[in-house]
């Protein structure tokens, strides 16, 4: 058990940390997508508008521009508490057009383009990589199970693990502590996170359960939410204000999330409230539907199978949608504790072998050490510096600019390469500290180099009462902080000469070895 | 038998027999299950990965690699015939 859980935890540490990193950045995606568009936020920041004005503005809006066609779905997200601006959305030619409002006069605000937090949401599912990416987390996923529940067989005093940490003992026994800490402390969430994680995507993992008895795959869909569809018709119509239709909504579902309008300007339209997915655990949204041109009820879903609450359960605990910004922070310092443990994990592996190799490459040995010790800064240092660096690109390149939302993407997925390439270059302790600095400078600078190039300031920040991007900026400043405190702790380290007890022991191993 | 293809069999037996029982596991649960297909579904995959991870370690804790594929061919020839009783039966 303990030679499966070094091997696996070493080789699919390294991605697993990666995704762990992005995930705990997705609790806090529409977050993170607000701060990387400060044109939507200035304008929206102070603005008190009503749901039915809003949904007036967006439905006069989407009339003027969005494709009307057979089949077409129409969509408008208003603003919610993780969710600042008004947005409308349509599909034209299969591509999702989205579209930010301004609240206050109805028009589209010209904001930068950026795949926001939702870049790091897709690469903690995809790898940024479709299909095959998320078999390969998937299989993570499997093997972080395997870790834990190995962890848990090799160490067997998961009590005793709750109280130990001895800081000043020899440098292997700190990680091994901290590394055993941080399992033991939030073992239930990584067994709950990485199990819903897998839990979230049978169709990707066990495609041929749901084609057994389903010939095509999208009735399973059809089975478990209701479908209050209309036929298309060959003759247009005006719709009515869907805002008018608000008082019977809320009546039936009590919050509205966000609503669809099936065929526009049709005279088969529908138009579709959902609830609010912050209501409870199970991500299931209630649903009612009407006739957009006549206003007639076509049908309400509140009720929903056991087996599709039970799934959609599991997703609501996943994503944590629920609780709030409580909840949302509570899954943000587990996921901080999760990437600790892994990067403990790593970094224990190679500092067992600094002092005592194990030689497991027989003659290659010495090079695949290295190779793992360049490994670990860059899947540890290199993931945060790739995040980092994804948000200095968004305030680094033009407001304008062809595929810019691209260029953001390579900004993230080059700094790996650069991570690697300099841990190789460099030895394994000064590639660490050389990373820790440049992550904390990266982190501490942001705010003021985000200003300079034209974004508001933090200052602005608390002026117009932006909370999200208030707080955005001040994790940065504690996160810059506290990697700044890391690399003051390696550098200490690596100036300080061996004490009295150290080398006393590192003598008497090597009389031992001669021995 | 060499150490390395001693792991590399235990890998394979792990990885790929792990993955296909819990996909024969999936596929037996959604066919025998008696009820609405929907339900067959989703309750079926709530348990395989278990099937996996636990297919996994063994591969690892058993004292050759022939015993973690005898493990897994005995294990694959009983849900597969489960799996055609059910059809069956249906």
């Amino acid at each position: 058990m303990a030679w499966l859980h070094t091997w696996l935890g070493l080789y699919l540490g390294w991605l697993l940390f990666a995704v762990f990193l992005t995930g705990t950045m997705a609790v806090f995606e529409h977050s993170i997508s607000h701060w990387m568009q400060p044109e939507a936020s200035v304008n929206t920041a102070s603005a008190e508008v009503s749901l039915a004005q809003q949904l007036d503005m967006a439905q006069a809006y989407l009339e003027q521009h969005a494709k009307r066609e057979k089949g077409s779905n129409w969509m408008i997200a208003p603003i919610s508490e993780n969710h600042a601006t008004l947005e409308v959305r349509w599909r034209d030619k299969g591509e999702w057009q989205e579209v930010l409002l301004n609240p206050q006069t109805g028009e589209s605000v010209h904001a930068r383009e950026t795949e926001g937090g939702a870049l790091l949401t897709h690469f903690h599912y995809t790898l940024l990589a479709g299909l095959t990416g998320t078999l390969i987390v998937g299989l993570a996923a499997v093997v972080m199970l395997v870790g834990l529940i190995s962890g848990i067989v090799i160490h067997k005093r998961i009590f005793k693990d709750f109280f130990t940490f001895r800081r000043s003992a020899s440098a292997q026994r700190s990680w091994l502590d901290a590394h055993n800490l941080a399992g033991v402390l939030i073992l239930p969430f990584l067994l709950m996170i990485t199990y819903t994680g897998l839990v979230m995507q049978p169709n990707t993992f066990m495609p041929w359960g749901i084609k057994a008895v389903y010939d095509n795959p999208r009735d399973l869909r059809a089975d478990a939410v209701q479908s209050f569809e209309q036929p298309y018709q060959d003759t247009s119509a005006d719709m009515i204000r869907v805002s008018s239709l608000l008082p019977e909504a809320e009546a039936a579902i009590h919050s509205i999330g966000w609503l669809t309008i099936q065929n526009g300007g049709n005279a088969g339209a529908v138009v579709e409230f959902f609830q609010n997915l912050d209501r409870r655990i199970s991500a299931v949204a209630d649903h009612v539907a009407f006739s957009a041109v006549t206003g007639q009820h076509l049908g309400t879903q509140t009720a929903w199978r056991d087996s599709t609450y039970v799934y959609r359960g599991f997703v609501g605990i996943h994503m944590a949608l629920f609780g709030g910004w409580v909840m949302s922070w509570l899954y943000f310092f587990a996921g901080l504790v999760s990437c600790g443990l892994i990067a403990t994990g790593l970094i224990l592996f190679t500092i067992k072998r600094r002092k005592r190799p194990e030689n497991e490459f027989g003659s290659w040995s010495k090079p695949v050490y290295r190779l793992i010790e360049a490994l670990n800064v860059t899947a540890v240092m290199g993931s945060i510096n790739a995040v980092l660096v994804y948000f200095w690109a968004n305030r680094a390149l033009p407001v304008v600019m062809e595929s810019r939302a691209g260029w953001e993407m390579k900004a993230f997925l080059f700094t790996w390469l650069f991570s690697l390439l300099h841990a190789l270059l460099r030895k394994p302790m000064c590639a660490w500290k050389e990373q820790l600095c440049l992550a904390s400078i990266l982190c501490l600078v942001l705010p003021v180099f985000s200003w300079a190039r034209g974004a508001p300031g933090i200052w602005n920040f608390w002026q117009h009462g932006d909370g999200t991007s208030l707080g955005f900026e001040l994790c940065l400043l504690m996160f810059g902080g506290l990697m700044l405190l890391a690399w003051v702790k390696v550098k200490q380290q690596l100036q300080k000469p061996l004490t009295a007890k150290q080398t006393n022991r590192q003598n008497l191993r090597q009389a031992q070895l001669k021995a | 038998m060499k150490p390395g293809i001693d792991i590399f069999l235990r890998v394979l037996a792990g990885f790929a027999g792990g993955y296909a029982l819990m996909v024969l596991a999936n596929l037996l649960w959604v066919t025998a299950w008696p009820g609405h297909r929907a339900d067959a579904v989703y309750w079926g995959t709530f348990f395989p990965y278990a099937i996996f991870v636990v297919i996994l370690m063994m591969a690892f804790a058993v004292r050759s690699a022939w015993r973690a594929w005898a493990w897994v061919l005995g294990l694959a020839l009983m849900l597969l015939g489960l799996l055609v009783l059910a059809r069956v039966l249906k």
